[in-house]
């Protein structure tokens, strides 16, 4: 009977944090989207009728996680047992609190639930109230899951990571099918309404399980006989996949169209930032929690270049000639030289301080800097809380060669007329900035990597004391890391200022450091692969889960606690950090870092369904 | 003239006075011990050789040139090289990676190449252990990996603190066997710090003996291993 007992009090706890995501409105906020529905005939007339909602999903997850990690490798009877246990005291308490919840304060004493959380509404009770089966269920999926062959498993939960996120995020895959011109009778099989069928969950789950399972099994296959071929067709070989990857990256706005474009913009942003503070942070081990600082002078730089109302376009030369702002492509080495000597500057006085000091004293730049932006002092130049505005979009010449063309009645090559957006500062457009930007920091980043200075960094980021012994130049290697991850975040925020046409100090606070770190920690220390997936799941999938908002933060450090508890490597690690962290596995880092475009929410199930695996 | 010249060297942390004028040389070609007790100084002495600690007081001479002064990633380019006691490996990075960073104030890729192989050779376990972990390696083979990162500075002096610290006898004996076929055969000079004084004056052409920062005793080993006042203090029973 002892070996039951955590298993009920793992179920108290799990029906504790569900009726707590319920009391801080995520559930609520959550419960319209649908991840599968059927169709049911209500009155004569079909209707759609939700199988499997987000938060019942939530809840799933929350019960599986929960009860795999107490189940031994080699679950017994009684485990099953205990485990339909827990799933079934989780039920107990969400469906005591749905029958006490709405008595609380109804005897008239004064006392309401709902003074103190705004979210115990009626139908957050219903919500809960459909919670019944699912948590038993989700127990005993836990159970199954643990008796299952370690490779049909990472099929089936990459099936069940794939059918989440696209049942999550179906409307956003409804507005790119109606962009892209698809009828919708053709994919009503697929998608009904807001969320997948069950014959596309299905279709959905079968189709990316098979593929997970063929490519684990085929893969070493591949990998011996291209190992194999000579090395003149490997290297052909590399160069197709990156000039396909070009092709897909080049083609993708127009296929993403305006909004999802937008949402692609912001994560390159991040992804820029991303790069820079990998460096710093990543490479050379610095903790730098005022990031933002060099986003910001970036950004301020560009405002105040390029603005026809900055005071820099009001001043006249001694000879009496006004300067006039300039344009974008004059003024984005002045905002990277700008972010770079600060950089440098910052690191001065930083040069002798490691771990917790270097973070605090960081953090305080990054305030100092938004707090000048702020300042009266710097009002007349820098606009204080009103920011600067006007800030001219950036023109991009050949851009816009689809256009000219198309107006003449020219025939142009595909190529260039398919990059042709009409307008002048769509976000289709900046998306190919951004992505000059990312793909030259990506490049940078992986060549200093490989290179002397990277060895340098290493070597710090290891043992600061020995590294010197060996050799290397703690002052120029700090001070190089730091230059290099400010002209990054320089670049950021140069681009970041027209986009957005006016900057307010406010924009650039310390949540802004912490996101980036944030991405950088789930993506993977040190891994340039990883910033990007970061990226992804910490910027873009709450820009497209709108009703996430408010809950952003608060989900952050649910992921990075949980990230650091199931997959502290992170979902893309970097080798060292793998070597680390995982020192017995012999799988190669490849296998064990298998890419899954998941967010957040599913990274959690998936973290911690491979953290047993 | 010597190749290392340390001459009435003084030095602090902070108000403790570690070095209280310490003067020895070491001569191109040579294996010269520094014996004493825990605390006596010697891990200080090599510390501020090397320049991780700025001696208050006294000269720090490679080949006649003043190196007291220069920064410690400097001095390792003027050719002292320090294997710190506690080896330092990077333990997360590979055999590879660390001797590599060994090499990293050398550009020429064909030398380092070669000395590569010649590191592997002197230690043919760490090559078979290439891309494991610094921090898996057993305490014998991270000395040897400390070693041979070492010697990838090619250097002209190399400063070795307590190589034989916390390994079982049979790797000590492996351990100074390697020391002394690295300066038999390839003619590196070694400042060699030990505890273990029996072993390191068997190794060594001459020894200092250090006590709480004041050199006590210095001369040949073989006469320094005859000395009552040596016996009684470092080599009895
Ligand atoms: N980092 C330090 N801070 C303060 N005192 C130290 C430090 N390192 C060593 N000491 C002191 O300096 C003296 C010499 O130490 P050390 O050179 O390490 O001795 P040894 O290597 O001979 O055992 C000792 O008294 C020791 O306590
Ligand atoms: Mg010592």
């Amino acid at each position: 009977m002892a070996v039951l007992t955590p298993y009920g009090r793992r179920g108290l706890i799990v029906g504790g944090v569900i009726v707590f995501l319920g009391l801080v409105g995520l559930l609520e906020a959550f419960s319209t989207r649908s991840i599968i529905n059927v169709l049911r005939t209500a009155g004569g007339k079909p209707v759609a009728v939700t199988l499997l909602s987000l938060p019942e999903l939530l809840a799933l997850i929350v019960a599986f996680v929960a009860v795999r990690g107490l189940l031994p490798a080699r679950p017994r009877a009684l485990d099953a047992f205990g485990a339909v246990g827990c799933g079934a005291a989780a039920s107990a308490v969400t469906a005591a609190f749905v029958r006490l919840g709405p008595a609380l304060g109804a005897g008239g004493d004064g006392f309401e639930l709902r003074d103190v959380f705004i979210h115990a509404t009626p139908e957050l009770f219903e919500v809960l109230g459909s919670f019944a089966w699912h948590l038993p269920l989700a127990a005993l999926a836990a159970v199954a899951v643990a008796f299952v062959r370690p490779d049909v498993r990472r099929a089936v939960t990459a099936g069940a990571i794939a059918v989440a996120l696209v049942g999550v995020l179906s409307d956003h895959v409804t507005i790119l099918l109606d962009h892209n011109g698809v009828p919708r009778a053709s994919t009503a099989w697929f998608l009904r309404g807001k969320s997948l069928t069950v014959a596309g969950a299905a279709t959905l789950f079968g189709g990316v399980a098979a593929l997970r399972w063929l490519g684990e099994r085929f893969r070493p296959v591949a990998d011996r006989r291209l190992a194999a071929r000579p090395a003149r067709d490997r290297r052909w070989l590399r160069r197709g996949g990156i000039a396909l990857a070009g092709v897909a990256l080049i083609a993708l706005p127009r296929f993403a169209g305006s909004y999802h474009s937008e949402v692609l913009n912001q994560v390159g942003l991040f992804v820029l930032m991303g790069l820079g503070l990998n460096i710093v942070v990543g490479f050379a081990g610095m903790l730098d929690l005022g990031y933002v600082a060099f986003f910001a002078l970036g950004a301020y730089t560009m405002g105040v270049l390029t603005s026809p109302e900055s005071f820099l376009a009001a001043a006249t030369v001694p000879g009496g000639q006004p300067v006039g702002p300039v344009g974008f492509w004059l003024a984005l080495p002045v905002c990277i030289v700008v972010a770079v000597i600060a950089g440098t500057l910052l690191g001065v006085p930083v040069l002798s301080l490691r771990g917790d000091y270097l973070a605090i004293v960081t953090l305080g730049f990054g305030e100092i800097i938004r707090v000048l932006a702020l300042s009266e002092w710097l009002k007349p130049f820098l606009g204080g809380s009103l920011g600067l505005k006007r800030i001219p979009p950036i023109k991009v010449p050949w851009l816009a060669i689809g256009d000219g063309c198309a107006a003449r009645g020219i025939d142009v090559p595909l190529c260039v007329y398919r990059l042709a957006i009409d307008g002048p500062d769509k976000p289709q457009k900046l998306f190919y900035i951004l992505l000059a930007g990312c793909v030259v920091a990506a490049f940078v980043a992986l060549r200093l990597k490989d290179s002397r200075h990277g060895r340098a960094w290493m070597a710090l980021r290891e043992d600061e004391d020995v590294a010197q012994a060996m050799g290397i130049d703690l002052v120029r290697t700090k001070l190089m890391a730091f230059a290099i991850g400010a002209a990054f975040s320089g670049l950021s925020g140069a681009i970041f200022a027209p986009k957005l046409v006016s900057i307010f100090p406010h924009s650039f606070n310390l949540l802004i450091s912490i996101n980036i770190l944030a991405l950088i920690i789930v993506g993977g220390m040190g891994s340039i692969p990883g910033v990007i997936v970061g990226a992804l799941a910490l910027v873009g999938l709450p820009e497209l889960l709108r009703e996430f908002a408010e809950y952003r933060l608060w989900a952050y450090g649910i992921v990075l606690v949980v990230m650091m508890l199931y997959r502290p490597e992170g979902m893309i690690p970097s080798t060292a950090t793998l070597r680390e962290l995982r020192p017995d596995d012999d799988a190669s880092p490849g296998d064990a870092a298998s890419p899954s475009p998941a967010g957040p929410g599913t990274a959690v199930a998936a973290a911690g369904a491979e953290a047993r695996a | 003239m010597a190749l290392l010249e340390v001459h009435d060297v003084h030095s602090h942390y902070g108000n403790i006075h570690a070095l209280k004028g310490v003067s020895l040389t070491v001569d191109e070609g040579e294996i010269v011990t520094l014996i004493g007790a825990n605390g006596a100084g010697k891990s200080t002495t090599l510390r501020t050789i090397s320049g991780l600690i700025r001696p208050s007081a006294g000269s720090v001479r490679l080949g006649g040139r003043d190196i007291a002064a220069l920064k410690p990633h400097a001095i390792v380019a003027e050719g002292v090289v320090h294997v710190p006691e506690g080896r330092g490996i990077f333990a997360r990075l590979t055999v590879d990676e660390n001797l590599s960073i060994g090499a990293f104030i050398r550009s020429d890729a064909a030398g380092i190449a070669a000395d590569l192989e010649r590191v592997f050779e002197s230690f043919p376990r760490l090559k078979e252990r290439r891309r494991q972990a610094g921090g898996t390696l057993s305490g014998g083979e991270q000395q040897m990996l400390a070693i041979g990162r070492g010697l990838m500075a090619r250097p002209r002096v190399l400063l070795l603190d307590e190589p034989s610290m916390g390994l079982a006898p049979i790797l000590v004996e492996e351990i100074f066997t390697i020391i002394r076929r690295l300066n038999a055969e390839e003619g590196t000079t070694i400042l060699l710090v030990e505890q273990n004084a029996l072993a390191a004056l068997d190794v060594a052409h001459r020894g200092y003996v250090l006590e709480t920062g004041v050199v006590r005793l210095s001369g040949p080993a073989g006469d320094l291993k005859r000395d009552p006042a040596v016996i009684e203090a470092y080599l009895g029973v």
